[in-house]
């Protein structure tokens, strides 16, 4: 059984998750594509869901909105001139894969 | 049916927003015309506020959960001098950072602020070669102040306009190597300090409501990234309990008996998204932000209500922006009939 859903919403800012939010269903994580990653099988959750009008994605469709981004963010990095490559931060550096987890 | 005035002795009050309210206070919200309970919250938990107006990093943040500011940072020059406030729920721009020459690119990256909104305060910054700039804004404005003694990049500011002190940093300019100094800010200039026994860059620490004689740092970078935890006196720094990973890039607020730190990452991790309070002795897990980023002194509030907007998240740079509140702290509820 999965352990985590998906869904995408666009957060609109302030009410999107409210404290009572993170405090039932105390785990949320966002990803590109405006992609949620909440439990699943909680009705706490499912109803977060259903309150941003969320749109739930299975993990296949889930990864390959995350996938399609990683994309795009790649090609912009690789199209930077050398110079831009060069890390300010030891974290400046190519965008990588994202496994999604189920 | 006894009436409100009846139980609690007073009218419900017309309210712009939560501010004046206390534990139990039923008010009426004027700018969102319904009613609002201001609550003890049951326990901590991060919730969305009003996203940042674009995609930053790299500029400073300081003030209170509700009355913050937000000023400069990268990239360049969409948000070179750019000030915005933010009341708790949303950003209105104010006026750009004095800083000069305004066509520099990266001038205010990577600096840092604190204070509050009325009288705040934001010094060193900008890349490859860091500036010593030290400004004061008094919530309209920024004001050009004394120097810091040399050009400081990403180190930390804490306290007061009045009373604030700027430790650790680097040189800024190339090889940036990471320092140990301590500077105190009385809002006009600057003396010397103890120096922290570790030196490092991209370090936490007491943000606003830290002072000259209880100021707090933790994790960063020395240059490999460090764990080590220390404590100021007014005089020098004494390290403390270690934070429980080594770490850098986190996000901080809170006093140096009372503080949080969130976000941030542990090389060679992705960024991350917990959240680990000290009590002036030990280290404790709180619950995580949803969106993970590294954080460049993009914060404001106390360890009780403290804010994260913007930063580098784990795709580039974002706009989100996330409200923490502790388990006792007042949250307002919004009250309605279903």
């Amino acid at each position: 059984m999965a352990n985590y859903q998906y869904c995408v919403a666009k957060n609109w800012g302030k009410g999107f998750i409210t404290p009572k939010d993170s405090r039932t269903i105390e785990f949320f994580r966002s990803f590109m594509g405006d992609l949620w990653k909440v439990p699943a099988n909680n009705q706490d959750a499912n109803r977060w869901i259903a309150g941003v009008n969320g749109t739930v994605k299975t993990l296949s469709e889930a990864q390959a909105i995350v996938d399609a981004e990683t994309v795009l963010l790649q090609a912009a990095w690789d199209a930077l001139p050398d110079a831009d490559k060069a890390p300010a931060v030891e974290s400046n550096t190519r965008p990588v894969n994202i496994t999604l987890e189920e | 049916m006894a009436t409100y005035k009846e139980i609690q002795g007073t009218a419900v009050q017309s309210l712009t927003d939560s501010t004046s309210t206390i534990e139990g206070q039923i008010w009426y919200s004027t700018p969102t015309t319904n009613f609002k309970l201001t609550s003890v919250t049951s326990a901590a938990a991060w919730s969305t506020g009003g996203a940042y107006p674009a995609v930053f990093q790299g500029g400073a943040g300081f003030g209170t959960q509700t009355a913050a500011v937000g000023a400069g940072g990268t990239p360049s020059p969409v948000f070179n001098l750019k000030t915005f406030e933010y009341d708790g729920a949303t950003w209105t721009a104010g006026n750009d950072m004095s800083r000069t020459p305004t066509g520099s690119p990266y001038l205010s990256a990577y600096n840092s602020g604190s204070g509050v909104l009325t009288a705040g305060w934001a010094a060193g910054g900008g890349y490859p070669t860091a500036s010593a700039l030290t400004e004061n804004y008094n919530g309209t404005s920024w004001t050009a102040s004394a120097a810091l003694p040399a050009g400081r990049g990403a180190g930390n500011c804490s306290g007061p306009q009045t009373a604030g002190l700027y430790f650790g940093g680097n040189t800024g300019s190339p090889p940036r190597s990471a320092l140990a100094t301590t500077y105190l800010y009385d809002g006009e200039g600057w003396t010397a300090g103890g120096n922290l026994n570790t030196s490092r860059v991209n370090a936490a620490g007491s943000g606003p409501t830290g002072s000259q004689t209880a100021a707090l740092c933790f994790t960063g970078e020395a240059p490999g990234q460090t764990n080590k935890t220390e404590e100021y006196n007014g005089t020098s720094w004494t390290e403390v309990n270690v934070f429980p990973r080594s770490a850098s890039y986190l996000g901080y607020a809170g006093t140096q008996t009372d503080a949080i730190g969130f976000a941030g990452y542990t090389s060679p991790g992705p960024s991350q998204v917990t959240t680990t309070a000290y009590d002036g002795t030990n280290w404790s897990s709180e619950p995580s932000m949803s969106t993970s980023r590294l954080m460049y002194h993009n914060n404001a509030g106390t360890a009780s209500a403290a804010l994260a907007f913007g930063g580098e998240g784990s795709s580039g740079n974002i706009s989100q922006t996330e409200e923490f509140n502790a388990a006792g702290a007042l949250e307002t509820v919004t009250i309605t009939t279903s």
